[in-house]
């Protein structure tokens, strides 16, 4: 036994050492090296303009394509599909008929609400970053309270009736608020906003070359109008009061250009809009979503065109072709629709073109706003064969200053008045698209004249742009209840002599009756289940 | 002895009836085995006797005891196996050598004797690794199976698990991809977690395994044991609950130094393809379809006559060649034993530009440096290479053949302009884009046995586990119209320590046994991060090895660590080998839970009962053992990642427009610190039978698991994703058998096993949810599988596929019956399981003389694969545009005549609707396959002379019987059994040499 002893002095040291190498509790404490809680963020303004970068990075990624946002917008009577091919989940938009399990309905739906959190998180936070002054953190939150209501307002005139989360938490009980409420939080959420947002940046990122990036006054504005304009048409129906608001807040916006409060100018010619030219140099620009290649980008360049086209399109979307022929010839149709198609014989056709048989699946005018060149930072030429990329990095423009100048002229004349100034920005619309000074708007027009005339303005300025977000052709038309006459016609299908002698009509079918739910998409299936308040 | 044979041969008579009769005849024609004696007249004095040792393959035998009865004297063999020793008239010679019988001769006037040794097949008394310790198999109170190197030495085996595959009941090891290198899935017992890894624990020589298997030379191994039981598991706490497997390395033997080369060269090929349109076919379909200018009519000429056209399956797959080379050398005296080996193995894909190299080296040694400490170290340095991830299979079978192959002058590659809309071309990347990933494996592993006292020992041991995994990928400028050209250099870095202090007391007081243990551990892991990509090369020259030329550039880095530490303690008793129990209790604390959810307490108890040793037994010899085992306990996981309970902030990278990247950070997670261990509750009952030779393993099962480590869905208006909560039950119940036996023992000696385990799968909760969604897909339709109580993991949720109405539009049933074109998601159902309800095995050795042949059979049923692979050849939907496989389109609506032959809808019908979560893309992927056949001839060392030489032919996954219509049903690319353009597992033939000196 006394070896044994001898033995158990030897190896205790070894026991003990590593029973108490290290006290159990520090042992296992967690300590995540490199990265930052809720509780220790917002600590200067580094971290507050962290939190917008956030913000603005989620906003870039919501948008970037077309299965995350805009499909809606299909509905429109500017745009149509492909008969079949892999369309499925745009068809069901186009043909008014979208059932729950839309495969890209959910994602359009998370999309919205991932943007209402990093708002939320900047709206319920930033209040406490030490050291930076009052207008900092004022026009932090003012940002990211626009595009919480900036989201709402896609939500509520999508769905309808949806949750409103104003919380960090998980709520799998959330109750559907009224179109009322949430456009109740839209408007208070936008009257924040316009205060405290910055007329003009002057910091990069959030101004580049003497541009706005952010969120300004004058883009605050601009939305207001339009989400007056909605709430005074389907479903609240509020009227002229709301009109009348509507065109205050874009006459706001118009004094302030003229009398040099803001920068924001029309182009000269329409075919700069969508230009590569002036992809970083639009003077009309109120409100952007900025992409890059070489860091976020967006992939709308090769989805736009038709499939048998030379460049590669994905046949995602087309041109309907009443709207086509009722939209005014000139430059701004020039650059609107390709002039000219490329089919795969390498030679140049009308759209219309076919053989006898007829040889394409799909024929219909094509928009070409979104087009980008085959060599990065090139000018799309649609004479060109070269397979174009699916990476794209063009602007996504939410506002431009000709959209107000139609809002104003609408809004003016759907609340029973017309003035000059509403006649005079519209002409000034018109002319640029025209290519010439006809000023064939006038003051004698009625109020309801004026307003019409506005709307179509509107819906030729804005014609295939459905990725734009805030005010498409088709959300002109939910908000005048006008759906409904697009339904009936596109179950009726006309041929339209768009040529001489030539015959075409729209090739996705539409059928069914029509009943106001069709007004709206359903609830993506997967959220359903979690919450029976969607059902 | 006679009565036992005879009972044997019945048994074997009962049992081979089930197997194919002509392998059978052959059993019963063999002559029975002749007891070894010499028959000389008798002499008077001592003799001076010569001797050789051979075994049953006629190889002699190094280092066996000869040993006079009754006396201290003796020798060993040598080099050749032969001795001289002498001996009196009369005397009784004694030869033994492990793993054999021993043998008794009298010795007679012969003084030349020529002796052949039995392998010992008797596997009672083996003994069996188990956690933290080795006890008799005969004594095991647990359920552990274990395989051995005589198991699996006639199969060519390139990597650890394939060792496991269908040669243990309970263990489902599935290859989830045919490249070289790519990951196994390995399963004990049904999936456990739900979100959380069901991956086994592999621990090697005592140290958890903390970075895989990759680096592990299976030559290497000993032995493997798979421990499924609680009171085997529970012993690993809170990583026991997905099954143990332990990996005992060789060590060296005593006797003269013995040096092994093995050298295999295999060719691998594509075993089974798609049947897609041809060029010229394709044309023809895209004109019928989307119209008839679309391939223009010179073009059209050109496909026909094969002028033009592109065979992406040609082109892209070829032979592979598979190297592998082998060394071991051991020797050792009575003190120090060691062995040292080293592998290469280089690994072609059986497409283009991929293989896999793994180059290795391990050193082990055993010494008894003082009478009261024994020491040993391990140690295994690895360096693997994958070049390339093997080729994009999804875009291999659904590129248009009609399309140029690149642009002539700017050496650009194109695009598809017919079907996928947004990928890369699948030969073009391969010529233009590279990538490197490495990995440097250093384990080491010391272990310090102290003899305290009669009884009494403690072992102190130290693991450490060094791995860095550099990667690199370039991305060129040419792999298609206007792609962005990039590189990419990742170094990441894992730390693993752990020290295991054991103090083990073992003591026998007349018919009673006791071990008692009291173990403490702990351990802690680390891993960094560091990454470095840049874009926009000036000069595409520089590859991934210049940052500085690439315009933009990023870099993140990362760091996480983790700690556990333990305390256990076990007791095993036994009394006269008939009853035993034993009882155990782990304490595991985590640094990954907050607060007191850090420890968790995981208790087990086993008792055994071996009837065949109680005294009514006695008077038989039939029953060698029947042993009764029932065993309860409890395991954990705390497989979360760091820091996951913290709901730390997310980064993001935004450039405004610019090429700068501008970061950014938001609270997208949700912090979760109540959080804490998911529990499973495990029964066994189980019985083992030596009978007559056949060795029988009888097991049954139940598995609960509580408070589930449960990614819930947070609502999308929420913002999407998952976070954790502890709530979710599951639900695992099987049954396991195995049989080992020799039908045929003698000249030709036939060596079977077979094996079978069922398991049953179920959800029960689901954190109140009626059911969760899973694999999405939103451009192919949503949900592709569901969890919900009741039904199993993996259950795939579709629409029920009803045929084509008038129109050739795809019909599905309504939830009410009825049929519809456009079904809701009203409509789908829960159909079908991704994982096998059996799997099977059946592996047989026959050896004569010195031909040695081995069959084994892998077998899995009761599954279900996903086949979005033909989904997507066959329809237009997701990212493909157009259809690839003959038979949708010759065999599609449109272009029958007979419309009641179509068996694909129409292509041109608006409303025809698809959707890859339909059954009609659900397919049985039931299989056998025939895993390895193998025939080798040994060259004895008396004929060779200068060594013992083994000469193998060999073929894996020659062939598999399935009705799976897709390449393989075994592989998958994601979630639970999605065949999404899976890599399939190639057919190999290996020749082999191996040379003993």
């Amino acid at each position: 036994m006394k070896t044994a002893y001898k033995y158990i002095r030897r190896i205790l040291p070894f026991v003990f050492a590593s029973l108490c190498l290290t006290s159990c509790n520090d042992f296992l404490t967690e300590d995540p090296k490199g990265q930052l809680t809720s509780e220790n963020f917002f600590s200067n303004k580094e971290d507050l303009d962290a939190s917008l970068t956030a913000l603005y990075s989620v906003i870039a990624g919501s948008q970037a394509s077309n299965n995350l946002c805009g499909t809606n917008f299909l509905v429109g009577d500017d745009i149509s599909t492909h008969p079949s091919s892999n369309k499925q989940p745009l068809r069901e938009h186009d043909q008014f008929d979208v059932k729950d399990n839309n495969s890209w309905l959910s994602s359009m739906w998370e999309q919205r609400f991932k943007v209402i959190k990093a708002a939320n998180f900047i709206i319920n936070n930033a209040g406490r970053t030490p050291d930076v002054s009052d207008d900092e953190i004022k026009a932090a939150i003012g940002q990211a309270r626009y595009w919480r209501a900036y989201s709402y307002f896609y939500l509520v005139t999508t769905w309808g009736k949806v949750p409103i989360m104003l919380e960090e938490e998980i709520n799998y009980n959330a109750p559907l608020k009224t179109e009322e409420e949430v456009y109740e939080l839209i408007i208070s959420d936008l009257k924040i906003a316009e205060t405290d947002c910055p007329i003009k940046y002057t910091k990069e990122p959030y101004a580049k070359n003497g541009f706005n990036i952010a969120v300004s006054r004058a883009a605050v504005k601009a939305t207001m109008a339009y989400v007056y304009m909605c709430m005074a048409g389907w479903p609240l129906n509020k009227g002229t009061e709301y009109y009348e608001l509507a065109a205050g807040k874009a006459k706001e916006v118009i004094d302030g250009t003229e009398n040099g409060t803001y920068d924001y100018k029309l182009l000269d010619e329409y075919s700069k809009v969508y230009s590569w030219e002036y992809n970083n140099k639009n003077t009309e620009l109120l409100l952007g979503i900025y992409y890059n290649r070489d860091q976020t980008n967006q992939a709308a360049p090769l989805t736009d065109f038709l499939q048998d086209m030379k460049q590669g399109g994905w046949g995602d979307t087309n041109g309907e072709i009443k709207f086509w022929k009722e939209f005014p010839e000139g430059p701004r149709k020039d650059a609107t629709y390709f002039p000219k198609i490329l089919l795969n014989d390498g030679k140049l056709h009308d759209w219309w073109y076919d053989t006898n048989p007829p040889s394409r699946e799909v024929v219909a005018p094509v928009f070409m706003k979104t087009v980008e060149g085959a060599v990065r930072g090139t000018e799309f030429d649609y004479t060109n064969p070269s397979l174009v990329n699916a990476a794209g990095e063009k602007t996504f423009q939410l506002i431009r200053l000709s959209q107000v100048y139609c809002w104003y002229a609408e809004a003016t004349g759907r609340s029973g008045q017309i003035n000059t100034k509403a006649v005079e920005v519209l002409n000034k619309v018109r002319n640029r698209a025209d290519g010439e000074e006809s000023d064939m708007y006038k003051a004698t027009m009625s109020p309801e004249e004026l307003a019409e005339a506005a709307y179509n303005e509107h819906g030729w300025e804005m014609a295939g742009y459905y990725w734009g977000g805030i005010a498409s052709r088709a959300r002109d038309m939910f908000r005048m209840y006008r759906y409904k006459d697009h339904f009936e016609y596109r179950k009726e299908n006309p041929e339209i002599e768009v040529a001489p002698g030539v015959k075409r009509k729209e090739i996705v079918p539409v059928t069914g009756t029509w009943d106001d739910s069709k007004m709206y998409v359903p609830y993506p299936y997967e959220d359903a289940i979690l919450n029976p308040n969607l059902k | 002895m006679k009565v036992i044979r005879k009972d044997k041969w019945l048994l074997s008579i009962l049992f081979m009836s089930l197997l194919p009769s002509h392998l059978f005849s052959q059993a019963a024609s063999m002559p029975e085995e002749q007891p070894t004696e010499i028959q000389e007249a008798q002499g008077d004095d001592d003799r001076k006797i010569k001797g050789i040792i051979y075994d049953e393959q006629g190889e002699t035998i190094i280092g066996a005891s000869v040993l006079i009865k009754g006396e201290e004297t003796g020798t060993t063999s040598d080099m050749d196996g032969k001795f001289t020793l002498e001996a009196p008239l009369g005397a009784t010679l004694v030869i033994s050598y492990i793993g054999y019988h021993p043998q008794e001769i009298k010795v007679r006037k012969r003084t030349t004797l020529n002796i052949i040794l039995k392998e010992d097949n008797q596997l009672l008394d083996e003994v069996v690794v188990v956690g933290y310790g080795t006890v008799k198999k005969s004594d095991l109170t647990g359920s552990v199976s274990g395989v051995s190197t005589r198991q699996f030495k006639n199969q060519p085996v390139k990597r650890v698990e394939n060792i496991l595959q269908g040669r243990t009941p309970g263990v489902e090891v599935t290859a989830t991809s045919g490249v070289p290198g790519a990951g196994m899935k390995v399963r004990v017992r049904g999936t456990t977690s739900i979100n959380k890894s069901s991956d086994p624990l592999y621990v090697i020589d005592g140290i958890i395994s903390s970075s895989g298997l990759d680096g592990i030379n299976p030559s290497d191994i000993q032995s493997m044991e798979v421990l499924k039981d609680a009171s085997s598991t529970a012993i690993y706490g809170s990583r026991g609950s997905n099954g143990v497997i332990l990996i005992t390395t060789k060590g060296g033997t005593e006797g003269k130094a013995s040096i092994t080369f093995d050298a295999s060269v295999g060719l691998s090929t594509v075993r089974k393809q798609y049947d897609l349109l041809n060029a010229y076919e394709y044309a023809t379909a895209l004109n019928d379809i989307r119209g008839s200018s679309t391939i223009p009519a010179g073009d059209l000429e050109a496909y026909k006559n094969g002028t033009k056209g592109i065979n992406w399956t040609d082109l892209i797959t070829h032979t592979g060649v598979t190297q592998d080379y082998r060394l071991s050398i051991s020797g050792g005296n009575a003190k120090v034993k060691y062995l040292v080996s080293g592998n290469m193995l280089d690994q072609e894909a059986v497409t283009i530009e991929t293989n896999y190299k793994r180059y290795g080296v391990r050193a082990n040694i055993d010494a008894d440096v003082k009478p009261w400490l024994t020491i040993s170290a391990k140690m295994n340095a690895s360096s693997l290479h994958k070049h390339n991830n093997g080729a994009n299979w999804f875009h291999i079978t659904n590129f248009s053949p009609t399309m140029e192959m690149k642009d002539a002058e700017t050496g650009v590659y194109n695009r598809d302009p017919y079907n996928i809309a947004n990928g890369s071309n699948p030969y073009g990347e391969l010529m233009v884009n590279y990538s490197d990933s490495y990995s440097y494996n250093l384990n080491a592993n010391l272990t310090l046995l102290f003899k305290i006292m009669k009884g009494l020992t403690l072992s102190v041991q130290g693991g450490y586990d060094y791995d860095h995994s550099p990667s690199y990928s370039f991305k060129s400028k040419l792999e298609a119209p206007g792609a962005i050209n990039s590189m990419n250099n990742t170094s990441n870095t894992h730390n693993y320590w752990q020290n295991t202090n054991n103090l083990t007391w073992q003591r026998q007081f007349g018919d009673h046994s006791i071990t008692t243990m009291a173990v403490w551990e702990i351990s802690r892991s680390w891993d960094t991060g560091l990454q470095a990509t840049g874009s926009n090369l000036n000069n595409e020259s520089v590859g991934y090895w210049n940052i500085a030329n690439a315009a933009i550039r990023n870099a993140s880095n990362s760091y996480t660590e983790a700690s556990l530490a333990s305390g256990i303690i076990r007791a095993n008793y036994d009394y006269k080998k008939r009853y035993f129990i034993t009882a155990a209790l782990r304490a595991d604390g985590s640094s990954k839970f907050q607060g007191n959810n850090k420890w968790g307490y995981f208790p087990s108890a086993a008792v055994a009962w071996d009837i065949a040793k109680e005294g009514f037994m006695s008077d038989q010899h039939v029953l060698e053992q029947l042993k009764l085992r029932g065993s309860f306990g409890v395991t954990g996981n705390q497989d979360i990642a760091a820091y996951s309970t913290l709901g730390m902030l997310s980064g993001t990278a935004y450039g405004w427009g610019t090429s700068t990247a501008f970061t950014g950070y938001w609270g997208n997670q949700f912090p979760t610190p109540g959080i804490t261990w998911e529990k499973t509750y495990q029964y066994d009952l189980g019985v083992d039978l030596s009978l007559g030779g056949f060795n029988i393993t009888f097991d049954w099962f139940k598995k609960m698991t509580k408070d589930l480590l449960f990614q819930k869905q947070v609502p999308k208006y929420n913002g999407g994703g998952t976070y954790w909560v502890n709530q979710g039950e599951l639900n695992n119940t099987g049954v396991e058998f195995s049989v080992n036996t020799f039908p045929v023992k003698g000249t030709v000696t036939w060596e079977t096993s077979f094996n079978a385990a069922y398991v049953k799968n179920e959800v029960t909760d689901l954190a109140g949810s009626d059911f969760v969604l899973t694999a999405n897909y939103s451009d192919l339709g949503g949900a592709m599988q569901i969890m919900k109580p009741g039904y199993p993991m993996g259950s795939f949720y579709v629409y029920q596929w009803k045929g084509f109405d008038d129109k050739g539009t795809n019909l599905y049933q309504k939830a009410d019956g009825s049929l519809t074109t456009s079904p809701t998601s009203e409509d789908l159902e829960v159909k079908g399981q991704a994982s096998p309800k059996w799997t099977l095995g059946w592996n047989n050795t026959i050896s004569w003389k010195n031909w040695t042949v081995n069959v084994f059979f892998n077998a899995a049923t009761g599954y279900n694969r996903l086949n979005i692979s033909r989904y997507t050849t066959a329809s237009m939907t997701g990212n493909s545009r157009f259809v690839t496989l003959r038979d949708a389109y010759f065999k599609g609506w449109d272009h029958v005549s007979n419309k009641a032959e179509a068996t694909y809808p129409s292509l041109t019908n608006t409303d025809s609707k698809n959707y890859a979560n339909s059954d009609f893309w659900l397919e049985d992927a039931s299989f056998v396959k025939l895993k390895n056949i193998s025939i080798s001839y040994r060259i004895p060392k008396r004929v060779a002379k200068f060594a013992s030489i083994q000469l193998s032919v060999s073929a894996q996954d020659l062939f598999t019987i399935t009705r799976y219509k897709g390449m393989d049903p075994e592989v998958y690319t994601s979630y639970d059994g999605l065949d999404y353009g899976a890599y399939p597992i190639p057919r190999t033939i290996t020749f082999g040499a191996k040379i003993r000196f």
